[in-house]
């Protein structure tokens, strides 16, 4: 089964409209992917993100064969974002964090992190970080945050973007506790070099539904002339592992 | 299959990003895609200080071959010889307009060292083009701070403001209307199109690919799956790139 592992979705988000579910599971099914795991945009820009977490926990609930959702909070918040994002991963049963520092405007390697990735780690559930988009977002602040947290799996979304792919692979080589998502990058040479780099067991597939369209992202993986199994890995069973889906 | 002009790909080496693409596979993939025409922007060195080795060999395969159009490039930081570079460029050779990567060249989109090449384009009537997405270097808003301060010249948003400042597009456009959008390398396409074609409409959309950077068949797909209309399709795929530089449709 292909697993879409980052996508998101929202209820008002600045003046962008949300696909209604229907569509989203059309263009999943179009796609042929079989289980997509979402995130709340607008909880990235909501000072209490609870009710846009339980709104997705609905959605899920509904869902359960096609949908998962990892919690979004508000790290500012302190110890309020402590309580949600345990209510996420022990009540509703998310099975991660989404962290988007350029968003929700903070640097990705702060220490004022540690109280929620600490929570991360005594759940075992990974965190996917947003990473390409300086001065916020710079992919070296996972190599910060994965030397702090060498027992957290961190999940590097759009694997530095096309201009720091480089970062990307400097970071899978210093830090194991490493994942990379395929969604985003367009420059495919680098998609290709962090696979044959890394293994194929570090890189999973995403596409950023519906800020991008998800058969054009899947066919992006599909046409890197990869072999068959490195495919099965990336496609579906990497992910099944790293976010414990059974 | 629209007929394409893909106004953004290149031919040759990048030590940067150690990827390169010879002529054989430029054309084979141009056939495979139904390509019509392709605009070589300049290509690794060429950018920095090959820049008058590199614009005759683009001016070499241009003479020979109806097939491809070129834009030329110079080094600002080369002052003088580079304004020469340029002038000559348009005069004794073929360049359709001239590209600028300024994050590799180090220097502000809207830097005044800049200036002295914008009125060379503008005396000769080229577009040019600029690669947008990389902070602080060149970013879609300097750009249009620069076509404010030359609203007679035609400037091309190449690579559409890639990869999280295509929120900064549709500003800019509002800002002057003398720029262009080109759509290779962002993947953000759901985000801007349709909502671009909505407010500007489908006159100002160059479809480029900005290979071998990128997959030529995402490059492709992105646009035919954004939800615009066939219409818009075949202008941005082919009728606005030969309007904007004169070709025979």
């Amino acid at each position: 089964m292909i697993i879409d592992s980052h996508a998101h979705i929202w209820q008002s988000f600045m003046n962008f409209r949300c696909p209604p579910v229907r569509e989203i599971i059309g263009g999943m099914e179009r796609a042929g992917i079989g289980l997509t795991v979402f995130s709340s945009l607008s909880a990235l820009l909501n000072t209490d993100p609870h009710e846009d977490n339980l709104y997705l926990k609905r959605l899920v609930d509904g869902h359960r064969d096609r949908f998962r959702a990892m919690a979004v909070v508000t790290p500012y918040a302190g110890e309020a974002a402590v309580t949600e994002l345990e209510t996420c991963l022990r009540d509703y049963e998310f099975i991660g964090l989404k962290l988007h520092p350029w968003l929700q405007g903070y640097y990705g390697g702060a220490d004022f992190l540690s109280p929620i990735l600490e929570v991360c780690r005594d759940y075992s559930v990974p965190v996917l970080f947003h990473t390409g988009t300086p001065p916020y977002a710079q992919t070296f602040h996972i190599w910060v945050q994965a030397k702090r947290f060498p027992k957290l799996t961190f999940i590097l979304g759009h694997m530095g973007l096309n201009y720091q792919w480089r970062d990307a692979l400097e970071v899978g080589k210093i830090c194991p506790n490493t994942i990379f998502d395929t969604s985003g990058i367009s420059y495919t040479f680098a998609v290709r070099r962090l696979i044959d780099e890394l293994g194929p067991e570090r890189v999973i597939f995403g596409s950023d539904n519906p800020f991008l369209i998800p058969d054009v992202e899947l066919n992006k993986v599909l046409r890197l002339g990869l072999p068959k199994r490195d495919l099965q890995l990336i496609l579906g069973e990497n992910a099944t592992r790293i976010l414990r889906l059974s | 299959m629209l007929k394409k002009i893909d106004a953004a790909c290149h031919l040759g080496y990048d030590p940067l990003h150690e990827v390169g693409v010879d002529r054989p596979r430029l054309t084979e993939t141009l056939d495979r895609n139904e390509v019509e025409k392709a605009v070589l922007l300049p290509m690794g060195e060429g950018y920095i200080h090959r820049f008058r080795e590199q614009n005759r060999e683009l001016d070499r395969i241009v003479s020979k071959s109806q097939r491809f159009l070129y834009f030329c490039t110079v080094n600002p930081w080369f002052g003088e010889s580079a304004r020469k570079e340029l002038e000559e460029s348009f005069t004794l050779r073929s360049a359709a307009g001239v590209a600028f990567d300024t994050a590799r060249q180090g220097l502000y989109i809207d830097s005044p060292m800049i200036d002295p090449f914008i009125e060379i384009a503008a005396r000769h009537e080229k577009p040019v083009y600029f690669f947008t997405g990389i902070p602080v270097f060149a970013l879609p808003l300097n750009l249009a701070n620069l076509a404010r301060r030359f609203p007679e010249v035609t400037f091309i948003m190449g690579a559409m403001g890639v990869s999280d400042y295509w929120g900064d597009i549709i500003p800019s456009f509002r800002l002057c209307g003398n720029l262009y959008l080109e759509t290779s390398v962002n993947t953000n396409v759901p985000a801007v199109l349709e909502s671009f074609v909505d407010e500007f409409g489908d006159e100002k959309i160059l479809f480029g690919t900005n290979f071998p950077f990128t997959d030529y068949v995402m490059e492709c797909e992105k646009i035919e799956k954004a939800g615009i209309s066939e219409n818009s399709m075949e202008r941005i795929f082919f009728r606005n790139s030969c309007e904007l530089l004169r070709l025979d449709p």
